[in-house]
């Protein structure tokens, strides 16, 4: 037992600063997904967005598009479509105080 | 001799050999009853899975046994609705034969207790989610449960024996399973297992998933074996479409199924020094099991590494194992073999492992177990070895077993293998082949099939798939190594006393998720 107790004491401490510092997460961590209206073609169809998310976190009509978060599993799929409209950032705080800050809605114009 | 004389012997017909590489043979379900269980008492065939399928609106008996090294699927197409219980003779067919009956309504004919196993309670006869007649979208009205005691087989009644329900709802365990002990205070006359309190449909909802996004199904069926499952799913279709994977895909599914396995080993001793109160020891292996989590994260952006593996390769080149990464690697090793030493030599741990739990090489066998479980028991099996995949065939490790089959063969059996890992990861890493990580492949053939299989870090995942009309994905079994060994543990608590429980319990180390489905 005081093999534990020693080696406890030499540990050091493994606890980081966050949250009052940011923490840093390594390059191509997938925390989220987030959306570039500027980069979605006004004139195309956007339903390829859809098929690509499995969970359905993105929903097209013929008006918008829709991110949930709520819905979204961090896959990337969105991100690979050609595009470059969707992009995965290491943004791993997710937390919100509504149900409906999880939801992105863009617009058609 | 010739697996094929072997079971040419048995069935009086030669399997045609796969392009999967496994052998196939059909045959009428009234053989398929007697050819099983003579395979495996006459032949030493290991019972693998059974389940059914449904095309054209019938539905289709298949077993699946190893042989000789071999897989060999055996199927059956049924006239009705009824099959010949393999139960009897083959204890590892109870829970698969159940399952049957839950989910496509089929019935076990003369199997020794076909009660309810994967549907909830207040679920309405005649309704089997399974069925291609059943929307996948379908809801269904529980009627509300009757009962007053919690669900026992053959409890044991008696002066002083009392029924204590432990779960399904338990401190410390996010996953929900129900343990009723039988017994008088302190020794355990008999456990109940009520599990599949979160069955999620997982098979059915592979249904018609493109082949793109359907990892991604197979890694939500147990988060902590997302690879182990992605991988197996993977290698099914890549097996059922002939495509070859470069080999630098193949080296990098090495280093990151070994990873899954290191964080997983090494949580089950984390949580056996919790068990202990042993809490610097506990704090040390809980602190090693982040820092692979966070190398996980580093290497592929994801800390359970979802979201990599694709049919035909990975989705991205990793990041390298190189530089402060491998420093990191070797740091964990280190401090992981100095751990260990001091915990092997910890008395105070090691009385409440050793002779808990203990498993028969027997039991183990009847049951068909798999992983350290069953190689705790003697049982020598793993699939890097028997049935070579990725690139386990180019590269050196033991496969590591005990005897005894108590708590502390099987802590035993996974701190070796651990060490195996490490050993793993570095030999992939220094081969490393220069190339692409995935290759293209066709379109599914419809009718094309498949096994496909991993050793995860609980054992042998093996994933059956067949591809339909147009070519979707029109049937996927996923036989999970939890689900395999689950029934198990109720024999090794017999006769144990109840503050052993939780060293029993982590000891098997199982996934709830991956046995519910």
């Amino acid at each position: 037992m005081l093999g534990w107790f020693y080696r406890g004491l030499t540990g050091g401490r493994v606890t980081t600063p966050y949250p009052r510092r940011e923490e840093r997460l390594p390059e191509g961590f997938r925390g989220r997904p987030v959306v570039h209206p500027e980069r979605l073609d006004p004139e195309g169809s956007w339903e390829e967005y859809e098929r690509a998310c499995l969970p359905g976190a993105i929903r097209v009509s013929e008006k918008t598009l829709t991110l949930d978060l709520g819905r979204c599993i961090c896959c990337g799929l969105c991100a690979s479509v050609p595009g470059g409209a969707f992009t995965m950032e290491p943004d791993f705080e997710l937390a919100v105080s509504g149900r409906g800050d999880l939801v992105t809605v863009v617009h058609r114009d | 001799m010739d697996e094929m004389v072997r079971i040419e012997r048995r069935t009086g017909e030669r399997p045609e050999r796969t392009r999967w590489g496994g052998l196939r043979l059909s045959m009428p379900p009234e053989r398929l009853a007697y050819v099983v269980p003579a395979l495996a008492v006459e032949e030493d065939a290991r019972f693998v899975a059974e389940f059914a399928s449904e095309r054209d609106g019938r539905f289709y008996l298949h077993a699946v046994v190893e042989i000789g090294g071999t897989y060999l699927i055996l199927e059956a197409p049924l006239a009705g609705g009824r099959f010949s219980s393999l139960a009897l003779e083959l204890p590892a067919a109870d829970w698969p034969e159940r399952e049957m009956k839950d989910l496509f309504g089929l019935t076990p004919s003369g199997h020794p207790h076909p009660e309810r196993l994967v549907l909830p309670e207040g679920w309405p006869e005649g309704e089997h989610p399974m069925r291609k007649g059943f929307a996948r979208e379908k809801e269904v009205e529980l009627a509300p449960p009757e009962r007053e005691r919690p669900i026992m087989r053959d409890p044991v009644e008696g002066d002083g024996v009392f029924h204590i329900p432990y779960g399904p709802i338990r401190s410390g365990i996010f996953e929900s399973a129900q343990f009723v002990v039988d017994t008088p205070g302190e020794k355990i006359l008999r456990l109940h297992l009520n599990m599949f309190y979160k069955h999620r449909g997982m098979e059915k909802i592979f249904e018609g998933v493109p082949l793109e996004q359907a990892p991604l199904v197979a890694e939500r069926v147990s988060g902590t074996d997302s690879f182990a499952q992605s991988l197996a799913f993977c290698e099914a279709a890549e097996r059922a479409l002939g495509v070859e994977v470069p080999p630098r895909a193949r080296h990098w599914r090495v280093i990151l199924s070994e990873l899954e396995r290191l964080y997983n080993h090494i949580d089950h001793v984390a949580k056996q020094c919790e068990a202990a109160s042993l809490n610097v020891a506990n704090a040390r292996f809980a602190i090693l099991k982040e820092r692979i989590l966070r190398l996980n994260a580093a290497l592929t952006g994801s800390r359970y590494l979802r979201g990599v593996n694709r049919v035909g390769g990975l989705r991205f080149e990793p990041g390298a194992l190189e530089g402060a990464l491998l420093e990191e690697l070797a740091g964990i090793e280190r401090d992981f073999t100095r751990d260990e030493r001091l915990l092997r030599r910890t008395d105070s741990f090691l009385d409440r492992i050793v002779s808990a739990g203990p498993l028969s090489r027997e039991d183990a066998a009847a049951h068909a177990a798999v992983g350290p479980v069953a190689r705790g028991s003697g049982i020598d099996l793993d699939c890097r070895r028997d049935h070579p995949y990725a690139a386990y065939p180019e590269l050196d490790f033991e496969v590591q077993t005990a005897s005894a089959g108590d708590a502390d063969a099987r802590f035993d059996v996974r701190l070796r293998e651990a060490h195996e890992s490490f050993s793993l990861i570095r030999q992939a890493n220094g081969r490393m082949p220069e190339g692409p990580v995935h290759a293209a492949s066709s379109a599914p053939e419809p009718g094309a099939e498949a096994l496909g299989w991993a050793e995860g870090a609980r054992g042998e995942e093996l994933y059956y798939l067949r591809f339909g009309e147009g070519g979707a994905l029109d049937r996927v079994k996923v036989r999970t190594a939890s689900f395999a060994n689950w029934p198990l543990f109720a024999k090794t608590t017999d006769g144990q006393v109840l503050t052993d429980f939780a060293f029993m319990e982590h000891s098997f180390a199982m996934s709830q998720a991956a046995c519910d489905g």
